[in-house]
């Protein structure tokens, strides 16, 4: 697999916050599930990658193919990507959304775009200002995968969608997977990371606590007669699960 | 760039009416040359922009998009100097019909009206793309573009006053000379803006 993105030495300050990366690169195809507490740097990440902040140390290097890209506008073009809202203007009709991003993108499939809509049953006549917050959120998976990009960045995509629909947006995922598309998505619920993720980040307060394969990061634990998680050498039998990990690495309840 | 002009002058519809009819009934009664209307338009259409902007805070969509911050500057350049041409061209076609004569200071007028609503639209969006939110932004936009209206028209009307009392009236190179002077000075400007803007984080 060729790598997609590839981090080095990466800082960002903003404020009191410093947000610092693991020298690791992620490969095409990979499905990269960034978990963490409110404020651990998820967003941040993200808003680096698309080129919305600049790094106040080290670099991000985007490649496409296997070649490195230095123009991040050209990049963007194989980049969907999903906020915790989608915010756009809010006189806009979907349909009228599409068609601009139409003349954005040069993959646009303005068909796929509609049928997403419709399997998500979202009119795309009506304006942005009329929706919910779960249907702005299935309008802007929608346009995150309309134009087949090799990199989907997802912020807390299943935020305000119900059990159905996110259904839907895992089997959508795997799918783009499957054609090589590479994902990087954060989420509160587990489950839907569970179930994607192949390599996690465990985030907190601007520092990537662990990082790795699923699989190996699970190994590396078991439970005492407590229950309770507790590091052990690799090849054990337990049974972990993320949530486990996310009560070692960061404490307490989720957000 | 076209794309997102495009989306700027649909932002803006409602207002385009307005700003054909009231300059084109305007154009009927005004006997002298008018030069600031149009740059006044600009400053209004200016404040309408950056307020739906940031009512809908469309920012992190629209600089995700695979858009370059230049195309962004540029489109809004474009739009604003659209609109306070369109407003420049409506009043200017009904005082032809009401037959104006064109003779070379009419054309200097109309040259450095348009020179002006290009620099004040690149003035204007240079400063709004690069100072954060907030109070001390809509100071500067009003002291910039008042400063930009009165060095400008102070600098035209004294030109051309003195190049109608001298040769009777302002002669054609004068217009061209100033085309340039105002395409080089947009420039320099825009430049200056993008590269202040590209080095900013959008959120």
């Amino acid at each position: 697999m060729t790598t997609h993105l590839e981090f080095v030495s990466v800082r960002k300050s903003r404020g009191d916050f410093t947000l610092t990366l693991p020298d690791v690169s992620i490969k095409q195809g990979e499905i990269l599930g960034v978990i963490g507490n409110n404020g651990a740097g998820k967003s941040t990440m993200m808003q680096l990658v698309l080129g919305l902040i600049t790094t106040s140390e080290g670099e991000i290097r985007r490649y496409h193919d296997g070649v490195h890209i230095d123009e991040v506008g050209v990049w963007k073009k194989e980049i969907g990507f999903v906020f915790d809202d989608l915010l756009m203007y809010d006189d806009m009709k979907l349909k009228r959304l599409g068609k601009f991003l139409n003349e954005q993108y040069n993959h646009w499939d303005q068909h796929r775009y509609l049928d997403m809509l419709a399997l998500y049953n979202v009119d795309p006549n009506k304006k942005i200002k009329k929706l919910s917050r779960g249907m702005k959120m299935k309008a802007g998976f929608a346009m995150a995968l309309a134009h087949r990009p090799k990199l989907i960045l997802l912020d807390e995509p299943t935020a305000g969608l119900d059990t159905k629909s996110r259904r839907q947006m895992v089997r959508l995922l795997k799918e783009a997977q499957s054609e090589g598309t590479t994902i990087i998505f954060s989420s509160h619920i587990l489950s839907d990371m569970e179930e994607l993720a192949e390599t996690v980040w465990l985030m907190d307060e601007g520092v990537v606590l662990a990082h790795g394969r699923v699989e190996e990061l699970k190994e590396g634990f078991s439970k005492d007669e407590n229950g309770r998680i507790i590091p052990t050498e690799k090849g054990n039998d337990e049974v972990i699960s993320l949530e486990d990990l996310h009560d070692y690495y960061l404490g307490g309840e989720l957000d | 760039m076209i794309s997102v002009f495009k989306l700027e002058v649909w932002l803006m519809r409602s207002g385009l009416p307005l700003i054909i009819i009231i300059p084109f009934v305007l154009g009927f009664f005004s006997v002298v040359n008018n030069t600031v209307s149009p740059l006044i338009i600009v400053y209004v259409m200016v404040i309408a922009l950056i307020q739906t902007e940031e009512k809908n805070r469309v920012n992190r969509f629209m600089y995700s998009l695979p858009l370059r911050r230049s195309e962004i500057f540029y489109a809004r350049v474009l739009s604003l100097t659209f609109y306070g041409s369109l407003w420049l061209v409506f009043e200017n076609v009904a005082r032809l019909i009401i037959g104006v004569t064109i003779d070379g200071s009419y054309v200097f007028y109309l040259v450095s009206t348009f020179v002006m609503i290009m620099i004040v639209s690149t003035l204007m969006v240079s400063v709004s793309k690069t100072m954060p939110q907030g109070i001390l932004r809509w100071i500067v936009l009003f002291v910039v573009f008042f400063l930009a209206v009165m060095s400008m028209t102070f600098v035209t009307a004294i030109t051309s006053m003195f190049l109608e009392d001298v040769v009777g009236v302002v002669p054609l190179f004068i217009s061209i000379i100033t085309f340039i002077v105002g395409v080089i000075v947009f420039l320099a400007l825009s430049i200056g803006g993008i590269a202040i803007q590209k080095r900013q984080d959008v959120v």
